[in-house]
């Protein structure tokens, strides 16, 4: 147990968390991304009220709610597919490209602290958009048809496609030499990932709960042989 | 008398490993030398065909302040990036401080700091953030944070820009907070890539008095460059390297003396003159006395003649064997 509290607690303790998440907060993209969901969020909201809220029974306000919730979560899906690869996809690439990876290389820090900062420092960045839109969820919940625990799971599974998506991100930015070429590798791997993991004979879609763990290892080993 | 040595140019093929085979430190370990802070024997590093060391040999000594001199591409960033563990060589050894950087590159680490050839300072973070940063990377106990940062700050002449961001400071600053960083841990090994490239004049004098400061603190400064004289003045053993193999090394105070002894300029009243070589002072000490006393010859001048850096850079160069290609016959396409 006090390994477990002294690893969980090395996590979060990790330089590079510490140093990304406050390049990130000054810089804007995280902002225009805050900005751009609850933007989209009240727009989607808008017009479902409009085409199907309006003028129903109470008892069928349920199903709206529920419309409403889904749509809603699926919308932060989207943002967190599309946002994630252009942030993290530069991540080491941009350490590379700056020249300022092999500072971090030749510091006491192994390469796996480096990988798991970048990818928890992007999930952190990710779990902070989705806390932005909880007031937006909170309307649905008010609304009816989705229970609460409906709501805990929507949370944990969209931090855990930016877990996915952060990891394979990051795993396509070790091999890429510059930001934007980072950027491009980890669509294509954010777009790959899912084709892949259909694919898996017998696991299928499981595989998601072990694709961030063997990306980090890929990018650890990844890190370790290209400098 | 004289430490210096000029190499004879590879003797000996060096093992080659051949294309992916596994990267390992194939010769066995030297015995203890408290008095070396670097020691390289037959170390090769291979890019597909091209040998980008072929068989260096070098000895690095504690406390000084060594000058590794080049043309482009004759493996003096490959060399460094070999000892600050960025690069596993493809055969020889390597022991930093008594520690084989690579069967053991997070306790070279600890022991040395590095400044690569770029500067790879351009974040938006502030000078204290950029220096807590690497504190908290070096796993330095958070309570000496301030003080060290203070210190370094001061160190380098950028107290007063504690709080202005990264990006805003000027090349030769940026170039001071580069090398503020990697004293960051106390380092006893320094190794520096071409630290003055790009500055001005006033940067590189403050940089070079910087330099010196450090070396009077103990600690071996490694550093490459192309700038000849200011390497002269400022090293205290210098190395010459070329197409990836030692050429010439030792201190600069030897510089110019050949491994036979010391080359003598003799001028007689009458203008005849004559080089000669001696071994010793003693030797020298004889031949004075053997020309003056006993042949009773008019001598108006005797003393050795010292070659400078650039003349010995030139010379290395011109006898330098061409690059070694692991394909004997496969120039790189």
């Amino acid at each position: 147990m006090s390994a477990f509290l002294t690893w969980s607690t090395g996590l979060f303790t990790n330089p590079i968390l510490a140093r990304e998440l406050r390049l990130r907060s000054r810089a804007r993209a995280f902002t225009v991304v805050v900005t751009a969901e609850l933007l989209a969020l009240a727009i989607l909201l808008t017009i479902l009220w409009v085409t199907v809220g309006s003028g129903v029974q109470r008892d069928e306000l349920s199903t709206v709610g529920a419309l409403m919730f889904w749509s809603c979560v699926g919308v932060i899906n989207l943002i967190i597919v599309l946002s994630v690869p252009a942030t993290s996809g530069q991540s080491i690439a941009g350490e590379r490209e700056r020249d300022t990876l092999a500072l971090l290389l030749t510091s006491a820090l192994t390469t796996g602290q480096i990988i798991i900062g970048k990818v928890l420092a992007s999930v952190v960045g990710v779990v902070f958009t989705i806390l932005a839109a909880m007031p937006v969820l909170a309307i649905c919940y008010a609304i009816g048809g989705v229970s609460l625990w409906a709501v805990m799971i929507s949370v944990v599974l969209l931090t855990w496609t930016a877990f996915v998506v952060s990891s394979v991100s990051i795993l396509a930015s070790t091999h890429a030499s510059t930001s934007s070429r980072g950027i491009t590798m980890a669509y294509t791997y954010a777009v790959l990932t899912p084709i892949v993991a259909s694919c898996i004979p017998l696991i299928g879609w499981l595989s998601y709960l072990v694709i961030p763990f063997v990306a980090i290892a890929m990018s650890k080993t990844q890190l370790e042989t290209r400098i | 008398m004289s430490d210096t040595t000029q190499t004879a140019m590879l003797p000996t093929t060096p093992f080659i490993a051949p294309q992916g085979f596994p990267t390992m430190n194939l010769g066995p370990a030297l015995p203890p030398d408290p008095t070396m802070a670097v020691r390289i024997r037959s170390l090769t590093k291979r890019y597909g065909n091209v040998m980008a060391l072929a068989g260096l040999d070098l000895d690095i000594p504690k406390g000084s302040l060594f000058g590794i001199i080049g043309p482009n591409g004759a493996g003096k960033t490959t060399m460094l990036s070999v000892i600050a563990t960025l690069l596993l060589p493809s055969s020889g050894y390597v022991e930093v401080m008594g520690v084989n950087p690579v069967s053991h590159p997070r306790d070279v680490r600890k022991l040395m700091g590095y400044m690569p050839d770029v500067m790879g300072v351009n974040e938006r973070l502030t000078v204290d953030e950029y220096l807590r940063f690497f504190a908290h990377a070096y796993r330095r106990p958070k309570s000496t944070w301030d003080t060290t940062i203070e210190g370094l700050l001061e160190l380098v002449n950028l107290a007063d820009k504690r709080e202005a961001l990264v990006d805003s400071l000027s090349r030769g600053m940026k170039q001071r907070l580069s090398l503020a960083r990697a004293l960051v841990h106390e380092p006893e090994l320094l190794i520096l890539d071409e630290p003055a490239s790009g500055l001005d004049p006033q940067a590189r004098v403050e940089l070079r008095m910087l330099l010196h400061e450090l070396q009077r603190m103990g600690k071996t400064i490694i550093i490459s460059s192309h700038i000849l004289a200011e390497l002269e003045e400022m090293c205290s053993h210098v190395a010459i390297i070329t197409n990836g193999r030692l050429a010439v090394t030792g201190a600069t105070s030897d510089l110019g003396k050949s491994a036979n002894g010391t080359r003598i300029k003799i001028r007689l009243a009458d203008g005849r003159e004559s080089e000669t070589t001696v071994t010793s002072l003693e030797a020298q000490r004889a031949l004075l006395h053997d020309l003056i006393v006993v042949q009773q010859l008019p001598v108006v001048e005797f003393r050795p003649v010292t070659e400078g850096l650039e003349e010995m850079f030139m010379d290395a160069i011109a006898n330098a064997p061409g690059p070694m290609y692991a394909t004997p016959f496969a120039p790189p396409s």
